[in-house]
């Protein structure tokens, strides 16, 4: 299209506005801004306007605006010759992206730029007094942004000193306190999820088959959660319809001391308030404050899943969980780890441990071997006997009896099911919206069938995990759970009858294998002897001491 | 049961017992062993470590085990109630 014609130009406005740069609501508002523009094209009937260009809520920090981005498509397109702006901080806030457009890529696009309010126009005569104005005008209002990008920045670094989560989404399990949004409490309902996930890392589920039994009961993962309850999140790494849990989030949820009540902030920021790309922070320059918010996990829970991850553990892959010992048998000499192997060529297979250095000929002079069943009935004995001979055990039954263990299983297992079966409602009325939709021909049939089918997949979906949880409760109330079976032998044998995984983690820290069947296991609570012994030896001499007293 | 000199117990000394060198014919299987669980907590412990001879050194079946108590305050009792708390 020809743009100038006969002494005619075709001109678009552009209008754009941001609360964050500081622009002023009153004079710099749209209307204002159109207002502006139109006397002055009135008195200049040559130029005709060919469109109104508005970039509302758009930082002038970058040129990322999608009607400005429009604007220059029609400036290569030819099919505009001119852009009229109120003043230049309309057009950026950027000192040298700014001066750049005006400057360089303007003139190369042989378009005629107009600022009205700083009486600039590029086709009129420079004088020497403009080339010094313009860069100072520029500079100034590039001054605006970097004054409020530092006073922002401050006011955050302050916040998250004082523990105020400053986050614009929380993490799963808390949500904003809706009196101080700056303040996290917990959900209960996600919290309860994060605490079973923390659980089953402890009884030795690998971070996968948490993710697939998560998957399998249909809980949504956070992103899913987040979306459900109203939240206006997204993340641009969603790749399928429905965001399921992951390995990832699952490791990510157990890593994250916010459950402990840590809360860390400034962990990425941005060089500076002209680039938007975020960069990572060292961790000893992250703010951590402790005790911020109430913990869902427990510091112990805490540490001994941050134990269990630091080891290195595999899971067979005919097996859900590691074997109890996983990760915690190390070679007594070079300290290297024991791995698990299996004669299975031999008449009688049987497993057996040996030290990964002799193994892999990495410096250890025996194989330290050790047969699995063996190694596991020693641990399993020590257990028991110590359990049996030093363990306070009325205080351990005293501590079983107040357990709220089942009354809080079913409350979890109950609020889950509810929440399925809320789910399961608001994906029939989707359903019957999409009907509604369908007989209005707002949708075509080919779209309303493959909506229509990924609901029913959904409504599918949560009634199987509906009746898992019932059944789950069923067993529950009927003290049928494999925690409520554990309770009950530990109360009539007072003592354990196997090894279990998580039992394991809490007292035992490394079991160190030396030859010839040799083991050392170092147990995780202090020793008991000197201290009860202490005691019992005063227990004779203390009165005797009084009665001398008592005679001087 | 009541001659048990548990006063005379040295267990700095017990604690120094080699694993890697010990007899193990010297040793207590620690299976064998008989706790009555109606005692007393403080007899529980008497008849445990009159019995095992050793608490840091004693052996199951073949296998001679020999255990470490770690520094921290934490108690066998904590320990266990924690575990509890996670079920």
């Amino acid at each position: 299209m020809e743009t100038q014609n006969n002494g005619f130009c075709y001109a678009d406005m552009y209008l754009r506005i941001s609360r964050e740069d500081g622009d002023k609501t009153e004079s710099d508002s749209i209307a204002n801004q159109r207002e502006q523009i139109l006397a002055f094209l009135k008195e200049r009937p040559e130029m005709i306007l060919r469109s109104v260009r508005v970039d509302d809520g758009y930082s002038g920090v970058n040129f990322e605006r999608p009607a400005f981005i429009a604007m220059m498509e029609a400036v290569k397109n030819k099919e505009i010759s001119c852009i009229i702006v109120k003043d230049f901080s309309r057009l950026g806030r950027n000192f040298i992206e700014t001066s750049r457009y005006i400057q360089r890529i303007f003139p190369c696009l042989g378009v005629r730029f107009i600022s009205i309010n700083d009486n600039y126009d590029s086709i009129q005569p420079k004088t020497s007094s403009d080339n010094l104005v313009v860069p100072v005008k520029n500079l100034m209002n590039d001054a605006y942004c970097r004054d409020i990008s530092i006073k922002i920045r401050s006011n955050f670094i302050t916040k998250r000193k004082n523990g105020q989560c400053v986050a614009a989404f929380v993490v799963f399990g808390y949500l904003k306190d809706p009196k101080d949004r700056h303040k996290l409490i917990v959900d209960e309902f996600a919290a309860s999820i994060v605490q079973d996930i923390f659980k089953q890392k402890l009884e030795g589920w690998s971070a996968q088959a948490i993710a697939d039994r998560l998957n399998e009961e249909a809980v949504l993962s956070p992103l899913e959660y987040k979306r459900w309850c109203g939240s206006n999140y997204a993340s641009t790494f969603k790749r399928n319809a429905k965001a399921r849990w992951t390995a990832v989030s699952i490791l990510r949820i157990l890593k994250n001391p916010v459950y402990i009540g840590i809360l860390e902030q400034g962990k990425s920021t941005t060089p500076n308030y002209k680039v938007k790309k975020r960069f990572d922070v060292p961790k000893e320059k992250w703010i951590c404050v402790p005790n911020s918010h109430e913990a869902i996990i427990s510091r112990e829970t805490f540490e001994n899943v941050a134990k269990i991850l630091l080891s290195d553990t595999r899971t067979s892959p005919w097996e859900d969980m590691v074997f109890p010992l996983s990760g915690l048998i190390f070679c007594g000499d070079c300290g290297r780890s024991m791995v698990r192997k299996n004669n299975a060529g031999s008449g009688k297979p049987y497993y057996y441990y040996i030290c990964s250095g002799y193994k892999n000929k990495a410096g250890c002079h025996s194989s330290h071997s050790i047969r699995a069943a063996h190694l596991e009935q020693a641990v399993l004995a020590a257990l028991q006997q110590h359990i049996r001979g030093i363990l306070n055990i009325e205080h351990t039954l005293n501590a079983i009896d107040h357990l709220p263990y089942a009354g809080r299983q079913i409350q979890k297992t109950d609020q889950r099911l509810k929440a399925k079966h809320r789910e399961i409602e608001q994906y029939r009325d989707y359903q019957l919206r999409l009907h509604e939709d369908y007989v209005d021909g707002i949708l075509s049939r080919a779209d309303y069938i493959s909506f229509g089918a990924r609901y029913t997949e959904k409504i599918e979906e949560a009634q199987r995990a509906v009746y898992k949880l019932e059944q789950e409760i069923e067993q529950l109330t009927a003290g049928y759970s494999e925690e409520q079976q554990w309770i009950s032998d530990f109360k009539r044998h007072q003592t354990i009858s196997e090894l279990n995984r998580k039992l394991v983690i809490e007292l035992i820290g490394k079991v160190l294998v030396f030859e010839h069947q040799n083991i050392q296991i170092q147990f995780q609570f202090q020793d008991q002897y000197e201290h009860a012994f202490e005691w019992i030896r005063c227990l004779p001499v203390a009165p005797k001491k009084l009665s001398n007293r008592d005679v001087c | 049961m009541e001659d048990f000199a548990f006063t005379k117990v040295d267990f700095e000394a017990l604690k120094q017992v080699d694993v890697r060198t010990v007899d193990r014919d010297t040793l207590v299987d620690i299976g064998t062993l008989k706790i009555d669980g109606n005692l007393p907590r403080e007899e529980r412990l008497k008849e445990f470590v009159r019995q095992v001879k050793n608490p840091y050194c004693f052996k199951v079946g073949k296998i001679a085990v020999s255990v470490s108590f770690s520094d921290d305050e934490v108690s066998f009792e904590q320990r266990m109630e924690h575990y509890l708390q996670t079920l």
